[in-house]
């Protein structure tokens, strides 16, 4: 099994502003996405990264394991809150606010799409919301899309969540889909603006061809700033997970960008980044600058 | 790119992408009334304006920071035409008029309490229980036509504006007294101008669409929300027929995403109850930012 794994927030905006997160365990044989609404919450990021996370490397996922995830996720809003107070934060006191007496802006919430490869090519999937699984055929026809009410309604604007609320973790309904790939097949798992993006075009054999050949940070950031350039791709965070060579065993995590790196790099460089390659390169020369040497 | 889809962002440095908002409040004495709550009609207007900007803020804020996704303009009208507050959404945050800060102590999960300084911010006040003053609408319309003529780029959303008064234009003249007799040609001629300048406001347009411009009307008498026929109005009143022609349809984008709200529908409402209006002011303000949901009243 070969992956590959890119992100991208939102054009002009920050990784450390990027609320999508996602998820490769090669032990485990689990992919998963999470689209973190990017405003209207708290620290929706680190609900949608402990959701992908845990999700790869738990065998059950269902409420009761969501529910146990909400006290990790609120343990950890009080030590960044802690954190920022001492950093003499400007906006902690509003944070801490909406925290405690916010109400549902006192909460993160995601999207969430995650796969279970099984042995005989079975797969098991859990999905909630438009963060999509996508079943590609060998000839590039669009085989399956989960979650499939999206063949009938579409992508609206108000998509089922997971909520980092002990009490309440479901807006809507996570649906559990087993199911099996045939050999040849690609598996594709990405976030809303792109999946809805893919949904539309999946006539367009030329350009699930392109989406499929995306094999660097680089491609990724052109293939989605060209779209979002002429309007047809909807300007959001946007993550893309690509799964080929299904039937193979071992499992390669070919291309699989690091979104924590990333958020590094921006807080001591600072400025936008738009290439994978080029923080490699500038990363390169900081080292040698330094003489760490990588 | 269909009309009137774009969403606020922030993600372009100056408010380029930002979405605009500009609220109209009548200042005049009337708006001195009491309802039944036993508010007068400006405190329920300014009270809904300041709860609809604390909303915007906590739409827009990541983990506590704001981000500038709207520009918001406040222009007060009576007399004399007033901008009470503008800027972007940090500005608002930053600079309210007023901050009640109130200590709360709330359970911290862990079975203690935790003491929280929770903010009351105030960007608009109703006015004085004495205050006179008539309704100079056409030249509010006029000052936010300027307001937005600076501020409105191609690359912005279509900018909202959300009018919200007790009565029907009139402007001061001096040397006149309003009789019985003159009394239906002095707003005519009020009438007139508005419209006048409420068509050179909504005819400022960005790449998504024209200005948009929503009128509330809180008064006396029915309560009617959204409609789409003038006759839905039931009176030969030339006001409510003004403020019918001026109200903006209501985009189709926004009316796909809002439920209750007939095809053709103004951006109207005429005699609001409190949970109505603000619904309506969420519906307006929240333009091309998501879901929009008018529930059926």
């Amino acid at each position: 099994m070969d992956i590959r794994g890119f992100i991208l927030p939102k054009e002009g905006e920050l990784f450390s502003s990027c609320q999508d997160r996602f998820c490769v365990n090669s032990d485990t044989k689990s992919i998963a996405i999470s689209d973190g609404t990017t405003s209207g919450g708290l620290y929706q990021g680190l609900w949608a990264d402990l959701l992908v996370n845990n999700f790869t490397k738990k065998e059950s996922w269902d409420a009761e394991t969501i529910k146990g995830i909400t006290i990790d996720w609120r343990q950890k809003v009080l030590d960044k809150l802690e954190y920022r107070k001492k950093e003499n934060d400007p906006y902690v006191d509003y944070a801490e606010e909406l925290f405690y007496t916010g109400g549902s802006y006192g909460y993160g919430y995601a999207t969430f799409c995650g796969v279970k490869f099984l042995k005989n090519n079975k797969i098991e999937c859990y999905v909630i919301g438009d963060s999509c699984l996508f079943v590609i055929g060998k000839d590039y026809t669009i085989k399956n899309i989960y979650p499939q009410s999206i063949e009938k309604k579409g992508f609206g604007n108000r998509p089922d969540l997971l909520i980092s609320n002990k009490e309440n973790v479901f807006r809507g309904e996570m649906q559990k889909i087993q199911s099996t790939i045939e050999v040849g097949d690609r598996v594709l798992l990405v976030t809303d603006a792109l999946a809805e993006f893919i949904w539309k075009n999946r006539d367009k054999i030329d350009i699930i061809k392109e989406v499929l050949k995306i094999n660097s940070h680089k491609k990724f950031s052109q293939f989605v700033n060209r779209y979002r350039a002429d309007k047809t791709l909807h300007i959001d965070d946007t993550t893309l997970v690509i799964i080929n060579n299904i039937a193979k065993q071992d499992v390669k995590e070919c291309f699989i960008d690091n979104i924590d790196d990333f958020i590094d790099f921006e807080t001591k460089i600072g400025g936008t980044i738009d290439s994978y390659e080029e923080i490699k390169n500038e990363w390169n020369d900081i080292y040698k600058q330094l003489n760490i040497g990588v | 790119m269909e009309k009137y889809t774009k969403q606020w962002s922030s993600s372009n440095n100056g408010g380029k992408d930002c979405g605009i908002l500009v609220f109209l409040v009548d200042k005049s004495g009337s708006m001195n009334e009491l309802l039944e709550n036993g508010q007068t009609r400006s405190e329920m207007v300014a009270s809904v304006i300041n709860r609809t900007i604390e909303e915007i803020i906590k739409r827009n804020q990541q983990d506590g920071k704001v981000k500038d996704r709207t520009r918001i303009v406040i222009i007060s009208y009576s007399n004399e035409v007033k901008i009470e507050k503008a800027g972007l959404l940090t500005d608002l945050f930053n600079n309210p008029l007023e901050v009640v800060e109130v200590e709360q102590k709330v359970p911290d999960g862990n079975g203690g309490l935790v003491t929280i300084k929770k903010k009351q911010r105030i960007w608009t006040k109703p006015i004085g229980k004495d205050e006179q003053g008539c309704t100079c609408m056409a030249e509010a319309f006029a000052v936010a036509t300027r307001v937005l003529k600076e501020v409105a780029q191609p690359s912005n959303p279509a900018p909202i504006v959300i009018n919200i008064s007790d009565g029907w234009p009139q402007f001061p003249i001096e040397g006149i007294d309003y009789t019985e007799e003159n009394i239906v040609e002095v707003f005519s001629s009020s009438i007139d101008l508005t419209r006048r300048c409420a068509k050179d406001l909504t005819a400022i347009e960005t790449d998504d669409g024209n200005v948009l411009l929503y009128n509330a009307y809180i008064g006396e008498g029915e309560k009617i929300l959204y409609p789409n026929d003038e006759k839905a109005l039931g009176s030969e009143d030339i006001g409510k027929g003004f403020l019918f022609d001026i109200s903006s349809k209501i985009p189709e984008p926004h009316l796909r995403r809002s439920t209750g709200v007939k095809d053709a529908a103004k951006g109207l409402v005429i005699n609001p109850d409190e949970v109505s209006f603000i619904d309506f002011i969420d519906f307006g303000s929240r333009g091309g930012e998501g879901a929009l949901e008018i529930k059926n009243k």
